[in-house]
């Protein structure tokens, strides 16, 4: 199964949220689906389902979700963080989602006990946390075990422990062949769980790659040398520039070709480091400028804290 | 299709106050009837109550059921009406539904469905214990009802669309609306506050036609009334409820979930 997200777009009045957004989502891999705040995320989750009409189509396995006879086994959906009655039982809510492919009761607690509330399956979850609301809310995604699964910031609101087995569990859901689309705020979480990523900002594509593509974007070779300015000059044309009194930072050369270049000239090579960027700072440096709410810059403070 | 009503069927018995509304609407009515019944059973056995309003007239509560019994049945149900897409747009699940069941067409027939046929077979018990308490509550004093057979079901079956008027009402102004205590106030208030205040400006006015167009009092008034005028007052509810239900299913195909 995978997604293929074609042309999508939608305006609310005078804002275009979602522009012209196209990208794939693999199966096999989980793929982070990115952005800053209002930047269209939720809004083209919700078009890729058909829940709200705009521009374009999402093909799932080549065929629009209505073409399906049985949705709930093609797509599982957590869109909202607490997505069922109050007054309805955990189970019963489960037993309800069950209804479009006739999933036997066995199914409903096997999902309860994945999620880990199979102690609170006759409990009505209006007094449930905002972590049991979510896993709830998870175990509706994967009851049909979809081929694949649309969760829109499954993490908020989960401890470390259940954030550790969101992501250990969708690593393990995608690695059956399935395709995870996957929306967070959370860039450290999603660096540890996402092989591929799609960066929107303002509702346009940014960024569509693997994390490893991504973070090497930025890439750069430190080199700290003997002399420094002689080895600038024996880079020739490629990018370079002067940080510090001895180092240089160098892009497009791999740091065993500098460290040829400078071992034949007879320079001293007293520190070669490949640099890449944290998917944060990546994603900072692609949606830069792009949140749609700016927060006031706050002044730089004189000293640290004592 | 048979999977979304199936869905539609499990989100209606899953939560309890379906079943509490189910219970009042069986048991209150069928207990105000009663006591109203034992304590008018002597007028009804003195045989002064004859013409327009007394016994085996359409007008003295056939099966005991008048206006305000199956006012206070509607009232009790429209809840059932309203909840069908209330509780989804309240509490987010619309897009799970939507999710599961992209065919909105079929979503909005099946809540129709569901919640016509739980306020059918809810009503159709209620009326029938409605009629029970009515005998019971006569032979208590000591009298009986002579509510002729083919008339009382006549009434009966007139009763029993009238609740669903009200409940479908609820149904589609909350579809409408995406507001759940406006689906359910409309009905009430509307048939219980402002269209009496109305009438009652119409008739100083002498307003005659008023009973005709008003929606709710005059889906009330097929109960009241008897023969052509009594369904004449139906069609109208029908025409007044397609109006509001097909924009209602229209634009739960034309919105954002």
């Amino acid at each position: 199964m995978s997604i293929e997200v074609q042309g999508l777009g939608k305006s609310f009045g005078a804002t275009r949220a979602v522009n012209d957004l196209s990208f794939h989502v693999p199966d096999g891999v989980v793929t982070g689906f990115l952005g800053p705040n209002g930047a269209g995320k939720s809004t083209a989750m919700r078009l890729m389902l058909g829940l709200d009409h705009g521009e374009g189509q999402t093909l799932f396995n080549g065929q629009p979700l209505r073409k399906h006879p049985h949705a709930s086994t093609v797509v599982g959906t957590h869109l909202d963080a607490r997505p069922f009655l109050p007054g309805r039982t955990a189970r019963d809510h489960l037993r309800m989602l069950a209804a479009d492919a006739r999933l036997p009761k066995s199914r409903i607690d096997e999902v309860l006990a994945t999620v880990g509330l199979s102690e609170v399956a006759g409990k009505r979850p209006k007094g449930f946390s905002l972590g049991m609301a979510q896993r709830l809310g998870l175990a509706g995604a994967i009851l049909a075990d979809p081929d694949a699964l649309m969760l829109d910031e499954p993490a908020n609101g989960l401890d470390p422990q259940s954030i550790q087995w969101l992501r250990e569990f969708l690593r393990h859901y995608a690695a059956q062949g399935k395709a995870v689309l996957v929306s967070s705020h959370l860039l450290s979480e999603m660096q540890l769980m996402a092989d591929h990523i799609v960066v929107i900002a303002k509702g346009k594509l940014v960024a569509d790659g693997t994390v490893a593509d991504l973070t090497s974007m930025r890439a750069d070779v430190l080199v700290r040398a003997s002399d420094p300015d002689r080895l600038a000059s024996l880079l020739g044309e490629v990018p370079v520039r002067r940080e510090g009194t001895d180092a240089l930072v160098v892009n497009d050369l791999t740091t065993d070709a500098i460290g040829k270049i400078a071992f034949e000239a007879g320079i001293t090579v007293l520190e070669l480091t490949r640099r890449t960027a944290s998917l944060e700072e990546t994603f900072f440096e692609l949606t830069g400028g792009e949140q749609e709410f700016a927060f006031q810059e706050v002044p730089k403070s004189e000293g640290g804290a004592s | 299709m048979s999977a979304v009503l199936r869905y539609e069927w499990l989100r209606t018995i899953t939560v309890r106050s379906t079943w509490v509304l189910v219970a009042l609407a069986i048991v209150l009515p069928a207990a105000l009837t009663f006591f109203v019944a034992w304590a008018t059973s002597d007028i009804v056995a003195s045989g002064q109550e004859t013409g327009p309003g007394g016994p085996g007239s359409e007008g003295f509560a056939p099966f005991g059921l008048s206006q305000a019994t199956v006012l206070l049945l509607g009232s009790l149900l429209v809840t059932i009406g309203a909840a069908a897409f209330g509780q989804e747009y309240r509490h987010g699940l619309i897009r799970i539904t939507l999710s599961v069941f992209p065919h909105r067409n079929r979503v909005f027939a099946a809540k129709t469905i569901m919640v016509f046929l739980v306020v059918l077979v809810t009503a159709v018990i209620s009326i029938i214990l409605v009629a029970l308490a009515n005998i019971g509550g006569l032979a208590l004093g000591g009298a009986s009802d002579n509510t002729d057979l083919i008339t009382g079901l006549q009434v009966q079956l007139r009763a029993l669309v009238v609740v669903e008027f009200f409940v479908l009402m609820a149904f589609a102004i909350t579809a409408l609306s995406r507001n759940q205590p406006l689906g359910i106030l409309i009905p009430i208030v509307g048939a219980a506050v402002v269209e009496p205040i109305i009438t009652l400006i119409a008739a100083i006015q002498n307003w005659t036609w008023i009973t005709w167009v008003l929606p709710f009092n005059g889906a009330l008034a097929g109960v009241s009334t008897s023969g052509a005028e009594a369904w004449g007052h139906l069609g109208v509810s029908a025409i007044w409820l397609a109006a509001v239900l097909i924009p209602a299913w229209v634009l739960f195909d034309k919105r954002d979930a």
